[in-house]
């Protein structure tokens, strides 16, 4: 089954549920705004898995669209998907409902601008996932920007103006490095002497199947035709194969890498994250943790890898005194190793520490979390590869669980300070249930989402060289340490807090969007191979960009069937 | 039968999700929930039951049934191609060897899956089940056990308010357990293995709202993953040397590598330090036992099966499974059986002076841990799991029959507060003593089938010269073992009825007056168990000060309920015996052990080999057990101790030095105090009977000298007390290792954490905040400069126009029209002036 258009639909799907929202709603139908931009969140929730017909076993793009669109510098609208984007894409809508859901008594104030930004929010996010063209990928990669910008500086806390500034700058700052490198890689592309020595194997390679590859046909014809470059993404996944090493490629890479580390966010560049997230309203928190950082992480595996796999496997670029000869790999898994270890250690603060603040302790552990994912890309095999992406939407399931629950104890007692709980299980057994289920996600326990994805990771790093797996692993020993504390802190114990004598456990509403998240952390734990199936060939064909000698399974026989 | 081991571990889940998931919604009665849990478990063992027995029967046994094999599996995790990067040079020795030895392994020719290719391979994790003879036995033991405990918490947890909920617990855990045991690899093992973890941390922190059984749970489950980052970096190791997590892949793969002697210490010998750290956190060996004796902070049934009876043996379980592996090691052996050694007589020391009757269970438990661990490491993998069979029975007997003294004594854990109950709890009693019999080794009772056979083994080892040390080690703790239980039998069941008096100061009530020491208020052993007071790591927040928990008591179970509510403090509970649901499975592992044993008779008492064909356990493990001589799976070990023992002459020499290395594969191991026995004896059957009555002698022993200090005369633990006081005060104090421990790691950890975050908010987000402060500066600069230079200079111009030039040129209009056609004149004159300006030059110059 193929729907024409599908992916447009979801892309804009939200806009016109914004726009509809914007102009037949009063600003005093509150009730009714919410409740309608919901219920169009579960339609574009709907909508979307349509992706689920896409094509696992083929591979490569797939939902592929064409348009013209600025011919003058020969970007087009083209839209396509392969696995990993349509987990994230899944993953996009599925938290975008509950984000929804989780705002109906969160949000007390000017409901219809707030429901029409986060409408917009998905769009820009569904179209940064679902963009086939460099140039319609930046564009949404920074339009994003500005609804969280408004949904934090507008319905954040006390410090919001400071934390949405911070966030916006900072991530913009990243990409304006990142512009830099696509403007140099678009003239790459008129390069003759480069584009020459692009072979037909490597185009198949990066389309994966037949559709996706007339594309980049006919792409190239209309950039010929009209004497331009062209920002197709697959071209220039090719182009970087073809790129010699040196300085150049070295370069592009960092220019890219600087505005994905950024997103992530890698060690050193994360304390906007923090601050963020401490101001951002709980919905904002959820697309922010669940879905934005994995633009960073989704730019790694989409670009930095394939578009340039010599410097992603670099090893002997630079020479330090005292540290001697090491790579840009080198460089990327050593701030993802410090990311996790940092990460978990600047979390556990916040339970060592009389009066934490439980809502940074979980910004901090996303920080250590990312690193997971950070470490599995690089490690450039396919079972870390594999381990990433699937923890990119692991992540994107506990950590926006985990922002939904404090939001909710939040709404009970307008604190997040760990002090001011302790013995919610006897109010809130329930509460604690779901909770102690998210913690555990959080710590890897089998069974549920986030051990395959941290087990696969860690895997292909030890494939790579033992050690860095035995930092990852030491992270998650952090990890359990003050999940752990942290739930005893807040669940255990007698209530001495006479103000949390009265709370009231879940309600109707707050379950159906806390049980659906259990129910993904337990199905993708039991049950991880459906899941794994989408991405496995998307990972192989990046791996194969990077590292052309690795033992694929029927490695060498893929390029030969596909020219058939 | 493949349907059968499906059924094991899901009935109880089953059980497990009624249970949590309605059974608080829909108010659940006791009887129903307790008939859900005690049926899916007795479900569970009837399955087991049929399953071995079917499989014990049929042809292919031993070699291993995987589910997959009937297509009764699914693949958990397709985690894509992996490459070989672990162990290649070892992979290339073994490639050379095993095209030779190929025809002795006897599970070669059953195995179906491909072996991987040189360098490429792919990880598909599969979710299936494997019965072979150990997990035949791990699963009768959990499910049959574990069915006994069950029943004995129905009556134990009467009256808890939190009934569903334990019950829940406990039914995850018997799943978690199952899976462990049942799995077919090692991500299965680890699943089931971090499944007891989390069971375990629930139900250590069933009481809740205690502190001390948060923080135990807590420690239990972080000292654990102190021991799963070992195994799980020993799993990846697995998979990046053989491409596969599937046993009996791995298994054939690795019986074909070298062996790696004392000073090589190659993949397989990281493989197997990985898989010890997990075993040593699970299975509470030194250095991560501290967490075990904590842990009894639980309700004493979650004491009984958790952390005595199953959970606490998965180490076992998974050493004995990857016995392969442990084998080509000799440093690894060694190390196993050292940690063992140790363990078994460093906690029996500790044990001596404890007065928790729980806590000298705990560290009795470690200490049998260590004996089954120096089992292994010596080479008698199956006695180690024989040991773990009859110390299910009589450990999970002793704490149940804790538990029913408990319950008896309405909550009190205090030895001394005890004495004289056998009058009043005869059932328990009894019970008791069976199992004490068994623990302290005496003949014919259970644990001395076992635990003679691991000394024997131990002091006949073949794996590693000084086995007789560790025999010696052996010994000792043996004795002590003896010596402390019996003192807890006497401290609680004879003597005078201590629970009628006010507790005196003195030497014998240290913990009281250091308890007072310590935290400034009086040391109530009504309340807390004495001498165990929750302590804190240094500088954590341990909540505000509060006053003693006076309302202890309604937290705890069965005093809701309990007919002899009494008022709290120091006022006398007289002592009752426990409710047929409670006594009846103490009577039935009084029975298992006392004759379970017999599936483990000795070759002393039949003259050649463990007599009973498959149905002693011995010979029925053996199968599992790989043999280093023939490099093949159980084919010529059956003999017990002639298992790995190079083949010798009458006066002990190594035949033929050409063969040596074939029949020894350690290497000469020097003196062996078994062999020289039996030399001197003139055959091995004499040589078995002499440690037999040794071993006897010692537990009688140490039975003799508990009688005489706490029966006979009991002053004499005073007076040894004081003579030894800095060694007690050492046992009693558990040599500090909780409060090091705390010191060295848990405390530098929040440090670090501090720091971390200090470091985050003042130098980088320092530098953040610096170049947007920096940024805001320069833009302050440009703005000065701009409102006064650049702006200067666009109002200078505009006010040169309007000022200056305004005034001259209002004064050049004049209206006269002569004026303007001088100005146009003087105008023509320059313009002319400068076009023509280089003819003009060059006219002047020509000119």
């Amino acid at each position: 089954m193929n729907i024409p258009h599908l992916l447009s639909i979801i892309t804009w799907l939200p806009t016109i549920g914004a726009v509809i929202i914007l102009a037949l709603f009063k600003k005093d139908q509150a009730s009714a705004i919410k409740k309608f931009a919901t219920a169009w969140f579960g339609l574009a929730f709907v909508a979307s898995l349509g992706l689920l017909w896409y094509d696992r076993t083929t591979g490569g793009m797939q939902m592929l669209e064409d348009h013209q669109w600025i011919p003058l510098i020969g970007a087009r609208y083209q839209m396509g998907a392969d696995g990993v984007s349509v987990l994230l894409i899944l993953l996009t809508t599925f938290l975008g409902v509950l984000a929804a859901l989780s705002s109906w008594n969160y949000i007390q104030k000017r409901e219809k601008e707030y429901y029409a930004l986060l409408l917009f929010l998905q769009t820009a996010v569904v179209g940064v996932f679902a963009s086939m063209d460099l140039f319609l990928f930046f564009l949404f990669f920074e339009v994003s920007l500005v609804p969280m910008y408004f949904l934090i500086g507008i319905w954040g806390g006390e410090n919001r103006l400071y934390a949405a500034i911070k966030f916006f700058l900072y991530t913009l700052a990243g990409s304006v490095v990142m512009l830099l490198g696509i403007l140099k890689l678009y003239f790459l592309t008129q390069d003759t002497t480069i584009t020459a020595k692009i072979g037909q194997a490597t185009l198949n390679v990066v389309a994966g199947n037949q559709a996706a590859r007339n594309l980049i046909t006919t792409t190239l014809q209309e950039a010929t035709k009209n004497g331009t470059g062209t920002f197709n993404i697959m071209y220039l996944q090719a182009l970087g194969s073809a790129l010699p090493m040196g300085t150049m490629q070295i370069l592009l890479f960092f220019a890219f890498a600087l505005g994905f580390a950024i997103k992530v966010p890698m060690w050193p560049f994360h304390t906007w994250l923090p601050d963020a997230h401490v101001e951002a309203p709980t919905a904002g928190s959820v697309i922010l943790a669940g879905i934005l950082l994995k633009l960073g992480t989704y730019g790694f595996f989409r670009f930095n890898l394939p578009m340039f796999p010599k410097a992603s496997a670099d090893e002997i670029a630079f020479r330090l005194p005292l540290i001697g000869v090491f790579g840009v790999r080198h460089v990327m898994i050593t701030l993802a190793s410090i990311s996790i270890i940092y990460g978990a250690l600047a979390a556990m603060y916040f339970v060592v520490k009389r009066d934490g603040d439980v809502k940074k302790l979980v910004a901090y552990s996303s920080v250590s979390s990312m690193g997971i994912v950070m470490l599995g890309l690089f490690a450039l095999n396919p079972n870390g590869i594999n381990g990433a992406v699937l923890h990119m939407v692991n992540h994107g399931i506990y950590s926006g669980a985990l922002f939904l629950l404090v939001g909710i104890i939040y709404e009970r007692r307008h604190t997040r300070k760990v002090s001011e709980f302790g013995g919610l299980s006897h109010v809130m057994p329930g509460y604690a249930a779901v909770f102690l289920a998210m913690a555990m996600t959080a710590i890897g326990l089998p069974l549920l989402c986030v051990f395959i994805s941290e087990f696969l990771a860690l895997r292909g790093v030890f494939e790579y060289k033992p050690s860095w797996a035995a930092w990852g692993a030491l992270g998650i020993i952090l990890n359990a340490g003050y999940m752990l504390w942290l739930y005893q802190r807040m669940f255990f114990g007698t209530i001495d807090n006479p103000k949390n004598e009265k709370l009231t456990d879940l309600s109707g509403r707050e379950w159906a969007y806390m049980l659906p998240l259990v129910i993904m952390s337990l199905w993708i734990g039991v049950y991880a191979t459906p899941f794994l199936r989408f991405i496995q060939q998307p990972t192989n064909a990046v791996v194969q960009q990077v590292r052309p000698d690795y033992p694929l399974p029927g490695r060498t026989q893929t390029p030969e069937r596909a020219e058939r | 039968m493949s349907i059968l081991l499906w059924l094991i571990p899901l009935l109880p889940l089953a059980g497990a999700a009624v249970n949590g998931l309605l059974g608080r919604k829909f108010r659940f009665s006791e009887r129903l929930i307790g008939t859900i849990a005690c049926g899916t478990v007795a479900l569970a063992f009837v399955c087991a039951v049929a399953a071995v027995v079917k499989y014990a029967n049929s042809p292919t046994w031993p070699t291993p049934y995987v589910t997959s094999q009937d297509g009764w599996s699914f693949t958990w995790i397709a985690g894509g191609a992996t490459e070989i990067t672990e162990g290649q040079k070892e992979r290339a020795q073994a490639g050379n060897t095993t095209s030779t030895r190929n025809s002795d392994g006897t599970l070669t020719a059953s195995s179906t899956v491909k072996v991987a290719s040189a360098r490429g391979s792919v990880l598909n994790i599969e979710w299936s089940y494997q019965l072979d003879p150990l997990s035949a036995i791990f699963i009768l033991i959990v499910t049959g056990v574990g069915l006994c405990i069950f029943v004995f918490a129905t009556g134990y947890m009467h009256g808890d308010a939190g009934y569903y909920r334990f019950f829940a617990y406990m039914g995850l855990f018997m799943f978690s357990m199952l899976v462990l045991v049942l799995g077919s690899n090692f991500l299965l093992m680890f699943v089931g293995w971090e499944g007891v973890g989390l069971c375990s941390y629930l139900l250590i922190g069933y009481y809740f709202d205690r502190k001390e059984a948060g923080d135990a749970s807590r420690k239990a489950f972080i000292t654990n993953r102190i021991g799963d980052f070992g195994f799980a970096l020993a799993v990846f190791a697995v998979i990046a040397t053989f491409g596969t997590a599937q046993y009996t892949d791995v298994m054939r793969q690795a019986s074909a590598y070298p062996i790696e002697m004392l000073g090589t210490f190659g993949i397989m010998s990281w493989i197997a330090l990985g898989l010890f750290i997990g075993a040593c956190g699970k299975s509470a060996q030194i250095p991560l036992y501290v967490w075990l004796p904590d842990a009894m902070a639980g309700p004493t049934p979650v004491s009984a099966l958790i952390h005595a009876a199953t959970m606490v043996t998965a180490g076992l379980y998974m050493v004995t499974r990857t016995n392969v592996i442990f084998q080509h090691s000799q440093t690894m052996m060694l190390i196993v059986a050292v940690v063992g050694a140790l363990t078994a007589l460093f906690a029996a020391t500790i044990g001596i002076t404890q007065n928790d009757i729980k806590k000298v269970l705990a560290y009795s438990t470690v200490s049998q841990l260590g004996f089954m661990f120096l089992a292994c490491g010596v080479g008698a993998f199956v006695i180690g799991i024989f040991h773990v069979m009859t110390h299910a029975f009589f450990k999970a007997l002793m704490f149940l029959g804790a538990g029913s003294v408990i319950h008896g004594m309405h909550h009190e854990q205090d030895m001394r507060r005890m004495g004289g109950l056998k009058r009043y709890m005869p059932k328990t009693f009894w019970t008791f003593i069976a199992g004490w019999l068994a623990i302290c080794g005496i003949f014919p009772f259970s644990g001395f089938w076992s635990k003679d056979e691991i000394l024997w083994r131990a002091a006949g080892t073949n794996y590693f010269s000084g086995g007789w040390m560790l025999w010696l080690i052996g010994t000792i703790a043996a004795t002590c073992t003896a010596f402390y239980m019996t003192r807890l039998v006497a401290m609680t069941f004879w003597g005078r009825e201590r629970f009628r008096e006010v507790p005196a100061g003195g030497e014998a009530d240290e913990a009281h007056a250091h308890g007072y020491d310590e935290m400034g208020l009086p040391h109530d052993a009504q309340l807390e168990s004495a001498g165990d007071r929750p302590r804190h790591e240094p500088g954590e927040y341990v909540g505000e000060p509060h006053a003693l928990p006076h309302d202890h008591h309604e937290t705890r179970g069965g005093d809701v309920t309990d007919t002899h509510a009494a008022p709290h403090g120091h006022a006398i509970h007289e002592p009752h015996e426990s409710p047929a649901s409670m006594w009846i499975p103490l009577a039935v592992l009084a029975v298992l052990a006392t004759i379970g044993g017999l599936v483990g008779i000795g070759p002393a008492f039949s003259g050649d080999g463990h007599p009973g064909g498959k149905l002693n356990i011995v010979n029925w493990l053996a199968p599992v057990v790989w043999n280093p001589v023939t490099k093949g799976f159980g084919t010529e070990n059956e003999a017990g101790g002639a298992q790995a023992r190079p083949a010798t002459t009458e006066n002990g020499h190594v035949t033929a030095p050409h063969e040596a290395s074939e029949a020894a594969p350690y290497g000469d191991t020097g003196y062996n105090l078994a062999h020289t026995v039996e030399r001197s004896f003139g055959s091995e059957r004499a040589a078995e009977w002499f440690f037999i009555l040794l071993s006897i002698v010692v537990a009688l022993v140490g039975m003799g000298l508990g009688y005489l200090f706490y029966v006979k005369n009991p002053r004499l633990p005073d007076a040894w007390a004081a003579r030894l006081r800095p060694l007690y005060r050492a046992s009693y104090h558990k040599y500090w290792i909780d409060e090091l421990y705390g010191l060295l790691v848990t405390r530098r950890t929040m440090d670090a954490a501090v720091g971390v975050y200090t470091v985050d908010a003042k130098v980088i987000d320092g530098a953040v905040n610096g170049v947007a402060a920096l940024t805001r500066r320069t833009s302050n600069a440009t703005g000065l400069f701009d409102r006064y230079v650049v702006d200067g200079i666009v109002n200078g111009i505009a006010y040169f126009i309007r000022g200056i030039m305004s005034r001259v040129l209002r004064a050049a209009q004049t209206g006269l029209t002569a004026n303007y056609a001088l100005v146009m004149v003087l105008g023509l004159v320059v313009a002319v002036l400068i076009i023509f300006y280089p003819d003009i030059m060059a006219a002047v110059r020509g000119g």
